[in-house]
């Protein structure tokens, strides 16, 4: 499979506080590669890194074989990916419609149309909902709306923050099932961070364990449930967390 | 890229807050005008009171006129009345309401108005730090003047009688006659009344600017910040969208805004002068519309200075909080110099501090107006021009500032 992206001996530093510590990480085409770990463990600032959002202190960022180093690198990038933040939300005075045409303009201005189009499918959102403003939608319907933003442009990459963060188990349902069918679909690599092992299990085709700022683990969900001798991948993560944790002390 | 899309969803954004958009309009047309009918109308509505402690037990005669107590207490009761009917002037026992000013008119008042050798003291007391008292006041001064005025001419008519003499008493009282034929401008050049009327509706337009920069750097900030506030700006930041895209869109609705509030503020602002003045003859010049486009231009070309000098504060602020109060700085320093225009002329100050003062941006957008008043045009616009040029050089270095990681990370 050919690398689509990679992290070379990342860190991060705010202050006196280390944020991330030689984060090394290569993503492959067409993958669902998911990144886990406790709360506050470094994996939104991982992902923003690879979204081109924040700059690494120390170490590389490639994207299809090519380094990043100035603004013109990182626009190039931006055309071929896409980034779903966990605290992300829709401009509420616009309708779903016109929410999905704005940033489908923003990507092609000459076929927008058929942006558009795919992003309503990908929504599953009703023509009734879609004319409404997304200030009058539940959560549930603007994460799709979101995640429908991130997929219709049908990029190389995209990069998504706890997708299905705080939804109810349907529209978790939903979103995990259009994930799985538009990379099987498009070939689209996706790159996403969960706490629901559910989800790692069902739709993950590698994933990075990452805890205090360090990968401790990257393989298959079932190589780590293999190597731990756990029950289940909620067990296994807690135990190689644990035994990370040994190792530091 | 395209900046389009990012323009028309601002715009539909903006079109649809209704709350915003009607406290941006209608405020500023209710509040104006409502400013100037309690700066006047409720003015005349007031009722003042004038007490006279009337002392004066003499009398005296020019001519066959005889000038008593009654006939002063009389002519300056009269003369109050003509000027201002709310006025109330109670004469002899002291009254029970609240007095604004007492005129005391003195033991031998009367003949001392009279005579040919000594003058006629009035003595007035008031309240003190009171607009009402201010204009009762200046009502009864003028009053008083009439008196003196009145008398001195027959006693000129006396004189000359005496002296059989044909005499104007007016050729006496006021040999020197002031005719305003003409005005100039600064450089000497004679300008005509017509101009003089622009230049003073210049300097009115000028401080109407005051007006201008604050709705611009509100919304700037919203537009930006607010996005950050509202969860939508690190998306935004991802897309394929340049920097300078991003900030071009933004300064530009921000500057549409600016200029539909400013429209709105420039209506206001002359009904406020109209109502005010009432009835003062400004509407004919006003309707000059050139003086008027120049005006726009003005008006725009400092919206998107306000924004650019803005901007880079804006975008490194990292809060709503600290923009605010950093643009207020700008929206003070906008304020000081369109306030100043009303008493100082830029042009007259000396070189050194004009030098200091050009490198204020809204010291073009005054001297643009001024300049264009004066017949300058060319003067007009170069003023234009810098203000643009800095616009763009600011908004430059904006993009080039613009740092995704400080927007979106907290500071620690």
């Amino acid at each position: 499979m050919e690398e689509v992206l990679s992290l070379i001996g990342v860190y991060k530093v705010y202050g006196s506080r280390t944020i991330l510590h030689d984060i090394n990480l290569q993503i492959y085409s067409g993958e669902v590669f998911c990144l886990v770990g406790p709360n506050g463990a470094g994996k939104t600032t991982t992902l923003r890194i690879m979204a081109t959002l924040v700059k690494p202190s120390r170490g590389h960022l490639r994207f299809f074989g090519k380094h990043i180093r100035g603004d013109g690198d990182i626009l190039d990038v931006r055309r071929k990916i896409t980034y779903l933040p966990e605290e992300s939300d829709t401009y509420f005075r616009l309708t779903g419609y016109e929410y999905l045409e704005f940033f489908a303009k923003l990507y092609d201005q000459d076929n927008y149309s058929e942006i558009v189009e795919l992003g309503v499918e990908i929504s599953g959102l009703s023509k009734e909902d879609l004319s409404k403003k997304t200030g009058t939608y539940s959560k549930g319907m603007r994460r799709r709306l979101l995640l429908a933003r991130s997929l219709m442009v049908k990029p190389k990459i995209a990069i998504l923050d706890e997708p299905t963060s705080g939804l109810d188990v349907f529209s978790n349902v939903a979103i995990r099932s259009r994930i799985r069918e538009f990379t099987d679909r498009y070939g689209t690599t996706i790159i996403l961070s969960s706490h629901n092992m559910l989800e790692v299990m069902s739709i993950c085709d590698r994933v990075s364990l990452i805890d205090r700022g360090r990968i401790i683990y990257t393989g298959t969900p079932d190589e780590a449930i293999e190597r731990t001798g756990a029950r289940d991948l909620e067990e296994a993560f807690i135990k190689l967390v644990n035994r990370s944790g040994d190792d530091e002390h | 890229m395209s900046i389009k899309p990012l323009i028309k969803k601002e715009f539909l954004e903006l079109v649809r807050d209704y709350k915003s958009l009607a406290i941006l309009a209608v405020l500023p047309l209710v509040m104006m005008p409502t400013l100037a009918v309690f700066n006047t109308y409720l003015q005349t509505l007031e009722t003042g009171v004038i007490y006279i402690d009337n002392q004066d037990g003499s009398e005296g005669y020019i001519g066959d006129l005889k000038i008593d107590s009654t006939y002063v207490v009389n002519y300056i009761v009269r003369e109050l009345k003509q000027r201002d009917p709310n006025i109330v002037v109670v004469v002899g026992e002291v009254p029970d309401t609240a007095i604004d000013v007492i005129l005391t008119i003195p033991d031998r008042f009367s003949y001392n108005l009279t005579s040919f050798s000594e003058r006629a003291t009035a003595k007035v007391m008031r309240a003190p730090q009171s607009p009402k008292a201010d204009r009762i006041a200046s009502q009864l001064y003028s009053a008083l003047w009439a008196l003196s005025e009145n008398v001195s001419r027959l006693k000129i008519i006396e004189l000359g009688r005496s002296a059989g003499i044909d005499i104007d008493p007016q050729a006496i009282r006021d040999p020197v006659v002031i005719v305003v034929t003409s005005y100039i401008a600064p450089t000497g050049e004679t300008i005509s009344i017509e101009q003089a009327i622009k230049v003073m509706i210049a300097r009115l337009l000028a401080f109407s600017l005051i007006f201008v920069a604050t709705p611009s750097i509100t919304y700037v900030v919203d537009s930006i910040l607010g996005e950050k506030e509202r969860k939508t700006i690190e998306i935004l930041l991802t897309t394929p969208l340049s920097k300078k895209g991003l900030i071009a869109a933004k300064a530009f609705t921000s500057s549409i805004v600016g200029l539909f509030a400013a429209a709105i503020d420039v209506v206001a602002v002359l009904m406020f002068l109209i109502i005010l003045s009432r009835g003062f003859e400004l509407s004919g010049a006003l309707v000059d519309p050139v003086l008027l486009l120049i005006n726009g231009l003005v008006v725009y070309s400092t919206i998107l200075a306000t924004l650019s000098l803005s901007m880079p504060v804006i975008i490194r602020s990292g809060t709503m909080r600290t923009a605010q109060i950093s643009s207020s700085v700008i929206t003070i320093l906008a304020s000081a110099i369109f306030f100043s225009v009303l008493f100082v002329d830029i042009l007259k100050l000396p070189q050194n501090i004009q030098a200091v003062l050009m490198l204020i941006p809204y010291t073009h957008s005054v001297l643009s107006i001024q300049k264009f008043a004066y017949g300058d045009i060319a003067g007009s616009f170069i003023h234009i021009a810098l203000l643009i040029s800095l616009s763009i050089v600011l908004l430059v270095l904006s993009s080039r500032i613009l740092n995704e990681e400080k927007m979106l990370v907290k500071p620690v």
